[in-house]
């Protein structure tokens, strides 16, 4: 406990030492241009070995622009996403976690509901990101707390290529689908500004085969229809080579249908969901010979409107409002001891608050939260091949304390040019209990404790060139103990009440693959995920003693995914695979042979496209067929997913 | 308790099949016949499900024999039950199952449970109350109206309005209802504190008694004493809390003759039931709760514990007067049902589907 408490004591005095350089060098502002030192310090071995994030690729984010985050993550990385139906409410879960155990950013700014701690994924369109980097497990304590299951961090990025470039693309869909989405990048000197502007409209009517009716019948989607319209303008300024300044602003207005259950068959609710934002960011970064500052202060607004109501009877059911405002500020320094160690330093101050008001039954809360949370962490380069590095995380929500959360790991490189590395991490994570968990009315418990998560990670990953061949294979397990799980619980009151129920382990492989070739004018990449997962409830009942090797609802133990890509010139082709393994739908302590069980499936789809000039302007078209098979399956329970669809993209650039 | 254990497995085994077709999205090949409940003495257990989980299901004992059939209605069907299945009852040979978010009545043979017709063009039907063949009302959540449909042509054939244009709180929306000399007690029950009195000849509302708030369920006695359990309401609620009741009201001149209230306002008693011979009543408050019709106060001890199970629902069997009563465990899985003697000694527990909410007598 002693040398535990050395540590940590170390830490934060290297802590404070590296907000004093902070203090110091932002009195130093100068003109001086140090191209050399930014090249040095983006290519540290030392710096992947922090974090070691999942990229997916501008290539893929680009060739997907048309469409939300659920789709690019479910067929690019090994996000298990749960969703309820095409552009319906979808979630992100890592590890088989929750979706409120994944913490999102969007350029440093945290976009999960302080209500629910989720974000809905389907109201993110890839069209406004040039960057996803993915964190597991307790890699994600270097961006934040809370993160039990892991991150994604969101960017959009400047081009400071000095070009200008417009584009403007159409797409059309199956389904009465529409997509319109313009950008215009423009370069003046120091400036540069990006605006995008985006609409989207489904009637999101399709087919599918209803048995849950008699007589069963193939049936179309009702009341499923959705819009969506935003803008992102981001504007960034070069003062000088050390300093950058970058103002993002993203405004998106949705407002879609909920259709009902499928075996419903009543006289036709309307029941609709309005979410409108106003995300913003304003963040400076400073660098100078031996590190870089960053301050970022974001806001965020956002509005949900839910009505139930009947036409036939001019009556509303059900009328929710809900409201959150958010600021969010960071103070981020990294500073290079040597070429061998970095501290990094973070503190974030964020202020949140939220209110909930039901107008029929006239019942809602007000929440407020407020955090501080200060990072600090170490990264040293031992010999030539193995990096080992601490972080402590201490934060205060709501005046109390929160335990110290630390992270520690170690990469190792097998020497001999073998291209082998050996990664390791272990870390203590803590997750606050959301508002909604704590003053909703009725069930709400101000008395929760925060879920606790203890985790570690075993990797190996292969990283070489053979022949005209580069590949990158990584393959690893994890093991994460989850304490004081809250699930809302149903009470003899006959409503349900949040408590801290469970104790849940999950563990499980987790395996990347990535070849990539070019030959003369001609390339080829191939890259898959595999993920397999166990989780389990480990806490007995007083009278009904839990099952072994039970696994969770809606967490499939196999899951992957698989892209194959060819280029040739101006022209592509991906086939993609998208692959969940069973799920069972229900808990249970015993396994009963009529239980709901969800079939695995496989998805397959295919995109190609080509640029193409004509009178000397660049136009380029894609055309897309996915579920090319036709399955039919469900991610939830009921909620029938979409057939083989279409869709085709016509851009214009210059 | 082996041998049913081994006959339950028996039939689950025989599920197998139809199990796959539950969870199937393809066509299945295999051939599904329905288990027959023909001359069997026994009782109907509606499975509620979860709310937006589409796994309602109906379960069968047989206590002569004791054997359980679980997923009775898909099984015969091949068709899920729906999205929460709130309450059954019977005509003759006749089966009714109110499936309230479905929004539907499925009618079903009381034989083989083969579905034989089917009520819709409902908003969130609750309970169904049948008056004789021709003539049957439906209670709805949100439609603040009683509909009265046609039991033999299963259509809806008028309705009654029972809005009192509050435009809060969706007063009033029927849950419960009970008919005594050709009048309809229908309890109010969200955000309500009312019992409606219906003519069931002119399909009229005639008056109306105030109780405590959100009563929950109803019986009538052996002197035709009107018995109303409510909850009180939630601790929160805008809509006010009280400290939950349990009244008996003259059926004939609307007066609460008594009313026993409860210790505290936590507490949130439901499932009133009576024995056949209406001089007992029972009801759940966290764990089964006994008295007699004549009691001065309302009993202290609890007649069944719950030990840490969770109590959803309760039925007494009227020919037997054994005690049924529901254990949701947590809610997502299977129920247990734990069968009690009148003298208390238990002689069967089963599992059956998730949430067990509604039990029905074949023999009475």
């Amino acid at each position: 406990m002693n040398i535990l408490n050395t540590v940590i004591k170390y830490i934060f005095l290297a802590a404070a030492g590296s907000f004093c350089n902070f203090i110091l060098f932002a009195q130093q502002l100068d003109d001086t241009i140090r191209i050399r030192e930014i090249e040095i310090t983006s290519t540290l071995p030392v710096e992947k070995a922090v974090a070691d994030p999942m990229e997916i690729t501008r290539s893929v984010i680009a060739q997907q622009a048309g469409t939300n985050l659920t789709d690019l993550l479910s067929r690019h990385s090994s996000v298990y996403i749960r969703s309820t139906g095409r552009g319906t409410l979808a979630t992100a879960a890592f590890r088989g976690t929750d979706g409120s155990h994944t913490r999102i950013f969007w350029n440093d700014l945290e976009i999960n509901s302080a209500m629910n701690g989720q974000v809905d994924l389907s109201l993110i369109p890839v069209f406004c990101l040039d960057k996803i980097d993915i964190y597991h497990g307790g890699n994600s304590l270097a961006c934040g707390s809370g993160a039990l299951g892991g991150t994604l961090n969101l960017a959009s990025k400047p081009d400071w290529s000095g070009k200008n470039g417009f584009s403007l693309v159409q797409e059309l869909a199956s389904f009465h689908t529409y997509n319109l989405m313009f950008k215009a990048g423009i370069s003046a000197g120091k400036w540069y500004s990006n605006t995008r502007l985006f609409y989207n409209y489904s009637k999101n009517d399709y087919k599918y085969n209803n048995g849950f009716v008699i007589p069963a019948r193939t049936a179309r989607i009702q009341n499923g229809s959705y819009n969506r319209y935003g803008m992102l303008q981001e504007l960034y300024c070069r003062l000088n080579a050390d300093n950058l300044l970058s103002f993002r602003i993203w405004l998106q207005h949705s407002a879609r249908n909920l259709p009902p259950v499928a075996s419903y068959e009543g006289n036709g609710r309307i029941e609709r969901q309005d979410d409108q934002s106003c995300r913003a960011t304003v963040a400076w970064e400073k660098y100078y010979s031996r590190g870089l500052v960053t301050i970022n202060s974001g806001l965020s607004l956002t509005g949900l409107a839910y009505v139930l109501r009947s036409e036939k009877l001019n009556y509303t059911f059900y009328n929710a409002e809900s409201n959150e405002f958010g600021l969010f500020n960071s103070v981020e320094h990294k500073h290079y001891l040597s070429e061998r160690t970095i501290i990094r330093s973070q503190l974030r101050l964020n202020v949140q608050q939220a209110d909930m008001y039901e107008l029929v039954n006239i019942a809602g809360y007000k929440g407020y939260r407020h955090v501080a949370s200060l990072m600090s962490s170490m990264y040293r380069t031992f010999g030539s091949s193995t990096t080992a590095w601490l972080l402590i995380r201490q934060e205060v929500a709501d005046r109390k304390m929160l335990p110290v959360m630390p992270s520690a790991g170690v990469e190792y490189n097998i020497p001999g040019n073998t291209g082998l590395v050996i990664k390791s991490n272990i870390s203590r994570n803590f997750k606050k209990p959301d508002l909604n968990d704590l003053y909703w009315v009725p069930g709400g418990n101000p008395l929760l404790k925060p879920e606790k998560g203890l985790s570690a990670d075993l990797s190996l990953a292969f990283n070489n060139k053979l022949g005209a061949f580069d590949l990158s294979l990584k393959t690893g397990g994890f093991y994460a103990n989850i304490y004081d799980w809250i699930l809302w619980k149903p009470t003899a009151y006959h409503y349900w009440v949040a408590e801290n129920i469970q104790h849940v382990i999950t563990r499980g492989l987790e395996s990347h693959l990535y070849i990539k070739a070019a030959f003369s004018g001609f390339g080829f990449s191939l890259s898959g995920n595999y993920t397999y997962t166990r989780t389990t409830s480990e806490k007995d009942d007083v009278l009904r003693p839990r099952i072994d090797n039970r696994q969770l609802t809606y967490i499939p133990v196999h899951s992957g995914n698989g892209a194959l890509s060819f280029v040739y010139g101006d022209y592509f082709i991906n086939y993609n695979l998208e692959y969940t393994g069973a799920r069972l739908t229900q808990t249970g302590d015993e396994i009963t042979d009529y239980e709901i069980i969800l079939n695995p499936f496989l998805l397959s789809d295919v995109v190609a496209g080509t640029d193409v000039r004509i009178l000397n302007q660049e136009f380029f078209i894609q055309i897309a067929a996915r579920n090319l098979f036709d399955r039919e399956y469900q991610m939830i329970y009921c909620r029938p997913m979409p057939g083989r669809n279409y869709s085709i993209s016509i851009g214009y650039k210059f | 308790m082996r041998k049913i254990k081994l006959r339950i497995k028996r039939f689950f085994l025989g599920s197998v099949a139809a199990c796959f077709l539950f969870t199937a999205c393809e066509p299945d090949p295999v051939k599904i016949k329905g288990p027959s409940f023909h001359g069997s003495a026994g009782v109907f257990i509606l499975n509620e499900g979860s709310f937006m989980g589409e796994n309602a299901s109906l379960s069968f004992y047989d206590y002569r024999n004791k054997v359980v059939f679980n997923q009775v209605f898909f099984t015969a069907n091949k068709v899920p039950l729906g999205d929460v299945a709130q309450s059954m009852t019977f005509c003759e040979e006749k089966g009714f199952i109110v499936v309230n978010n479905s929004a539907k009545i499925w009618c079903i043979n009381a034989d083989d449970a083969i579905i034989t017709g089917i009520i819709t063009g409902l908003e969130s039907p609750r309970n169904m109350l049948i008056v004789n063949e021709r003539k049957a009302f439906v209670s709805d959540l949100y439609a603040r109206k009683i509909y009265v449909v046609d039991p033999n042509e299963l259509v809806v054939t008028g309705s009654i309005e029972t809005d009192n244009h509050s435009g809060r709180y969706h007063q009033h929306s029927a849950e419960q209802m009970v008919l005594v000399d050709n009048k309809i007690f229908a309890a109010c029950w969200s955000f309500d504190n009312m019992i409606l009195v219906i003519d069931e000849q002119t399909d009229c509302v005639t008056d109306s008694i105030v109780v405590t708030k959100q009563p929950n369920s109803m019986v009538v006695d052996s002197n035709e004493d009107l018995w109303i359990l409510s909850d009180g309401g939630f601790p929160g609620s805008s809509y006010g809390v009280e400290i939950p009741a349990l009244a008996r009201i003259n059926t004939a001149t609307y007066e609460i003759e008594k009313e026993f209230r409860f210790p505290s306002v936590d507490q949130s008693p439901d499932n009133l039931c009576i024995n056949n011979s209406g001089d007992t009543l029972y009801f759940l408050n966290t764990g089964v709760y006994k008295m007699s019709v004549y009691a001065e106060s309302l009993p202290t001890v609890p007649f069944i514990s719950t030990y840490g199970r969770q109590f959803y629902s309760l039925g007494i069997d009227p020919a037997s007067s054994d005690i049924y009563v529901a254990d949701a465990v947590d809610y997502q899985q299977e129920g247990i049902i734990y069968r009690y003697r009148a003298d208390l000694q238990l002689t069967d527990s089963f599992r059956v589907g998730i949430i067990p909410g509604d039990f029905y007598f074949t023999e009475k």
